[in-house]
């Protein structure tokens, strides 16, 4: 005799792992610490890469500028001002980066339960 | 509106039976429209500039996900950018490296959004994405596509429009001022930052509202988002100085408004008069619910007669059927 309940949770078990399953079993398998500490690290390399290409803009976009005050600027407060913008910059991305992951690793341990309390009842059946 | 919902039942059917097919149709048609409209705008380079190119890219795109018609779109911008002038390839491949590598890593499935908002802005409905995006995806991060498609859009009409004195170079031109020329296109550009911040503000509440677990969320959320979009147009035209062609911008926000209320028919059609309110409690939490049913209507079930056997009824067996019940 077809076991009509366990059919209906098997289909929805193997339509999760085709679907998001991948994505959430592979955020699962951090520790919570762990997934935040590479998202960030992640962010902070993306906006370093992201910063360096919109310095090259800037840095093409003012070339005449620049090479008028070339012998007369104060290159110390100019570094220290783009550090200060940059750090600002990545401030601020890294604060989204770590809500986006918390609230991705919520989801996806919400998700992982449902999915093994399902498995749970498969097996039971 | 029981026709209506019936035909809507059937439409469901249809796409559930044959959604494989139906999804690689869908994405090869998107694709065609991207690449057309991008060769019409911005076709520089004769050998991408051509029907046949449209139709290959098409099909190959119709078996791959939905966000390689983002990547392709943007690798076509690029070639085509290239064929105009190396400076212009260079600043547009520079701001789409930064998008890429601060955003669609938060929302990878929402990129076809920013390849659809330029072609939606150049059929003159731009006033449509923010309902899509707002009542359509998961996350509210997809007000960064529509705001990136926004920004493409004005950044590509603008080179369309300066292509003559982007793809000369004078005496005294060097790339380092074309590519001045290039980035004060889009600094410059007052419309383009106000039509950003619409868009922006347009998505957020739509996506905020529609989430509401109060009545009519949905139809709330619709006409935030119709309104936000006709008054900051507006507004912000007046304080930045740009003209705004307004009946257009009235019949663009009343068309699109239009179709996400066909959006909210297919997706989220309830029957607010039969909403039930319960209560209930367990070990740990108390449980304050309410049920809002989705407004269906039963199919009419076919009678299938059967007047044939399985066995092999040839014609004499009937004619001779026949002469016996005489």
């Amino acid at each position: 005799m077809i076991n009509e309940k366990k059919i209906i949770n098997m289909t929805k078990l193997q339509a999760f792992e085709d679907t998001e399953g991948k994505k959430v079993f592979s955020v699962v398998s951090y520790f919570r610490s762990d997934y935040i500490s590479i998202q960030l690290l992640k962010g902070f390399m993306f906006y370093s890469v992201a910063a360096i290409v919109v310095l090259a803009m800037w840095g093409l976009f003012n070339m005449e500028e620049f090479m008028e005050s070339i012998n007369t600027m104060d290159y110390l407060e100019f570094a220290k001002d783009l550090l200060l913008r940059y750090l600002a910059g990545l401030l601020a991305y890294l604060s989204v980066v770590y809500i986006y992951s918390v609230t991705t690793y919520s989801r996806a341990r919400k998700k992982g339960r449902k999915y093994h309390r399902r498995l749970k009842e498969v097996s039971k059946q | 509106m029981t026709t209506f919902l019936e035909i809507k039942e059937r439409i469901k059917g249809f796409c559930s039976s044959f959604d494989i097919y139906l999804l690689a149709v869908v994405r090869a048609i998107l694709m065609f429209i991207v690449v057309n409209t991008i060769n019409s705008e911005i076709g520089f380079d004769s050998r991408f500039n051509s029907l046949t190119i449209a139709v290959l890219i098409s099909l190959v795109t119709a078996f791959l996900p939905v966000n390689f018609i983002l990547v392709v779109a943007a690798l076509l911008i690029l070639i085509h950018l290239y064929a105009l002038a190396l400076p212009v390839a260079i600043v547009a491949a520079c701001f789409m490296l930064v998008i890429f590598l601060l955003y669609f890593r938060f929302s990878p499935k929402s990129g076809y959004l920013a390849a659809l908002t330029p072609v939606a802005n150049i059929i003159g409905m731009p006033y449509l994405m923010p309902f899509c995006a707002g009542l359509m995806d998961e996350n509210p991060t997809s007000c960064i596509s529509v705001v990136s498609g926004t920004f493409f859009y004005y950044f590509l009409k603008g080179v369309k429009a300066n292509s003559v004195s982007l793809s000369t170079m004078g005496e005294d031109d060097t790339i380092i001022s074309k590519i001045n020329e290039t980035v004060s296109q889009i600094t410059d550009n007052r419309e383009m930052i106000v039509m950003m911040v619409v868009m922006f503000a347009a998505v957020i509440v739509i996506w905020v509202l529609r989430r509401r677990s109060f009545d009519h969320a949905w139809v709330y959320a619709i006409a935030s988002g119709a309104v936000i979009q006709l008054l900051g147009v507006i507004i912000g035209a007046n304080i930045q100085n740009f003209s705004v062609n307004i009946p257009g911008l009235i019949l663009g926000v009343a068309i699109s408004t239009l179709i996400a209320f066909g959006l909210q028919f297919f997706f989220f059609n309830l029957d607010y008069d039969r909403t039930q309110r319960v209560q209930f409690e367990d070990d740990d939490y108390y449980y304050y619910v309410k049920a809002v049913p989705k407004m269906t209507v039963a199919m009419g079930k076919k009678d299938i007669k059967t007047y044939a056997s399985t066995d092999d009824i040839t014609r004499d067996d009937i004619v001779e059927e026949l002469r016996e019940d005489e």
